[in-house]
């Protein structure tokens, strides 16, 4: 597949949502009135939009207010009738969980501080990849399911009455689902540190690529920190009739689309583009850049150490001085992700496959997500 | 008598001003308004009722409790919708860890969609029609819970509530670039994956 078709057939999702600006668009339009295989292919994506798009949509129970307002109802005191099994077994494992954080954070924390502190560099290459310690909330979860375990215990044996649901899942209040309980995972602030780079890569430095991407088809943008993933070639039927270009996209002849951007599409446009650089189509940044050397990631180089604080908030962990600014998203495990931890292999402390990740890396902050784990291997925990 | 009923009605800001203020029947309103739309995308993304409304639920209690937190930087709906991403993908992240079964269900198809019309006409309705809308079915559900988490996010709020991309990457927290290369890859593999189920 040239080169040209690759890249155009990156712009179709924003060409069949009219989200190009007209002079992107004007390149796609071109391309396509000369090129039936991509015409063909942009056809594809956008039956994709149509059978989803006509779905009935789902309305919220009719009993939805109602259940909210039993959410946002403050939890009923005590009715001074003493305490009921259920909260006497409830009441237990709330020991049992502050005990078993206590005594993991005991045990965690020096333990901790000196794997975040260490040398990475001097670690053997297989402890390197190796995931760190479990984190503070795979703690708090080992605790509360140690606690539901001995409540659940007690219970069979005839010493509480509670039925286990009360103990199950996060429980506790902290269920996802229990609104009025004012719980969730409590914030633990630790202080740690990570080693960043001192010499920090332009800003304009390759960004990463996006996770889950085909290797094989992998190129990177380096203008709008946005990876560019290319579509592997797809076998194109040869029987089926090539649909005309007004067929595959209604609006493509609209000439609304040809008028200037708006301050809105400018402002939306700008949001990617480094502010020193003149805009100009990205599109067409994309086609003069055929460079294969942006797909690689800047090798490791020599790292310092400085002290930083995280905090975990419901299973994030988050460097303090976050302040919402952009994040690119990578998922771990991916080969996105091994790139960025060839890069700055400390990341393996602070990633240990039970948590997302905010962290700034090179002048970007990236969202570390960690992939939701298989049945099997959760049950085995 | 025309009623003019947008005239009177309340800005989402106006609706937030008076959120802040404690008023009971402006958040009535901004639940009403919006629960639908949140509950939808919701399921879309997960994909069954029951944590489905667990999170629709749950983003309106945390949009109660942090109406002092919204600046009126993005717009309401983005604000809910960003509350709903991060409780979505909690809650699968939950779900996928105790193992249990996503179990996707979708309505009827509508006639307008061209390669599912037959099968979803109500004309004429046979066993093989149904037969057939129920593979259909399967197939679209099977499809979209094969896309990573990723991408599917995206392409609901894209697909079932029209957010534009900058809107979307508001919700999702990602740069607008981002939000479109992972539209394109959601679509890209939904084609090969419908194609290779024969729905489209």
């Amino acid at each position: 597949m040239p080169i040209a078709c690759e890249q155009i057939r990156n712009e179709f999702s924003a060409l069949l949502d009219d989200e190009l600006n007209s002079e992107d668009r004007e390149l796609v339009e071109e391309h396509l009135s000369e090129c039936a295989e991509c015409l063909r292919e942009l056809h594809g994506y956008k039956q994709v939009s149509d059978v989803y798009f006509y779905h009935h949509p789902v309305k919220a129970p009719d009993n939805f207010d109602e259940l909210l307002k039993e959410a946002l109802a403050p939890a009923p005191s005590s009715t001074g009738m003493g305490w009921s099994p259920w909260r006497m077994a409830a009441a237990a494992a709330i020991v049992l969980v502050a005990g078993g954080i206590g005594w993991r954070t005991l045990q965690d924390s020096p333990e901790r501080t000196m794997i975040l502190s260490s040398n990475l560099d001097q670690r053997e290459p297989e402890a390197q990849s190796a995931p760190a310690e479990a984190p503070l909330q795979g703690a708090t979860e080992a605790a509360i399911e140690q606690a539901s375990t001995a409540a659940s215990q007690d219970l069979m044996e005839g010493e509480l009455s509670a039925p286990p649901a009360a103990l199950g899942g996060r429980g506790l209040g902290a269920t996802s689902s229990g609104f009025g309980g004012g719980g969730g995972i409590p914030e633990v602030a630790l202080e740690a540190e990570i080693r960043m780079n001192p010499s920090s890569p332009p800003a304009d430095a390759p960004s990463l690529p996006e996770a889950g991407a085909p290797a094989r088809s992998r190129k990177m943008e380096q203008s709008d920190g946005v990876s560019i993933q290319a579509a592997p070639p797809a076998p194109a039927p040869t029987t089926a009739p090539t649909p005309t270009l007004e067929e595959a996209v209604p609006e493509a002849k609209n000439d609304s689309a040809n008028a200037p951007l708006s301050e809105n599409e400018v402002m939306a446009d700008a949001d990617d583009v480094p502010a020193e650089e003149p805009r100009r189509s990205l599109l067409k940044q994309r086609m003069a850049d055929e460079s294969p050397s942006t797909a690689a990631v800047a090798p490791a180089e020599p790292v310092q150490w400085r002290a930083h604080q995280f905090s975990l908030t419901e299973g994030v962990l988050t460097q303090h001085s976050y302040g919402q600014e952009p994040l690119s998203v990578v998922e771990a495990p991916s080969e996105a992700w091994t790139q960025l931890l060839d890069a700055h292999p400390d990341l393996a402390q602070l990633v240990d496959g039970t948590q997302d990740v905010i962290v700034r890396l090179d002048e970007t902050w990236y969202r570390i997500d960690v992939a939701p784990r298989a049945p099997e291997a959760a049950a085995t925990e | 008598m025309v009623i003019l009923e947008e005239t009177q009605r309340h800005s989402d800001d106006d609706l937030v001003r008076a959120c802040r203020e404690g008023q009971d029947s402006a958040f009535e309103e901004l639940v009403r308004r919006y629960k639908d739309r949140v509950y939808n995308v919701v399921y879309r993304y997960l994909g069954n009722h029951e944590d489905s409304l667990d999170v629709a639920l749950e983003v309106f209690v945390r949009a109660h409790r942090s109406f002092d937190s919204f600046e009126g930087h993005s717009q309401v709906f983005t604000w809910l919708y960003s509350i709903a991403a991060n409780a979505a993908r909690n809650k699968l992240r939950d779900t996928s860890r105790k193992g249990r079964n996503k179990g996707v269900s979708f309505e009827l198809l509508e006639e307008k969609a061209p390669s599912v019309a037959q099968a979803a006409t109500t004309d004429g309705v046979t066993p093989s029609h149904l037969a057939q809308k129920r593979e259909l079915n399967d197939g679209l559900k099977d499809c979209l819970e094969e896309l990573p988490d990723t991408y599917r996010l995206p392409f609901v709020l894209r697909t079932f509530d029209n957010l534009s991309y900058a809107d979307i990457a508001t919700s999702v927290g990602c740069p607008q670039g981002t939000i479109k290369s992972r539209l394109n890859q959601a679509r890209k593999r939904l084609r090969d994956c419908l194609t290779h189920k024969g729905v489209i």
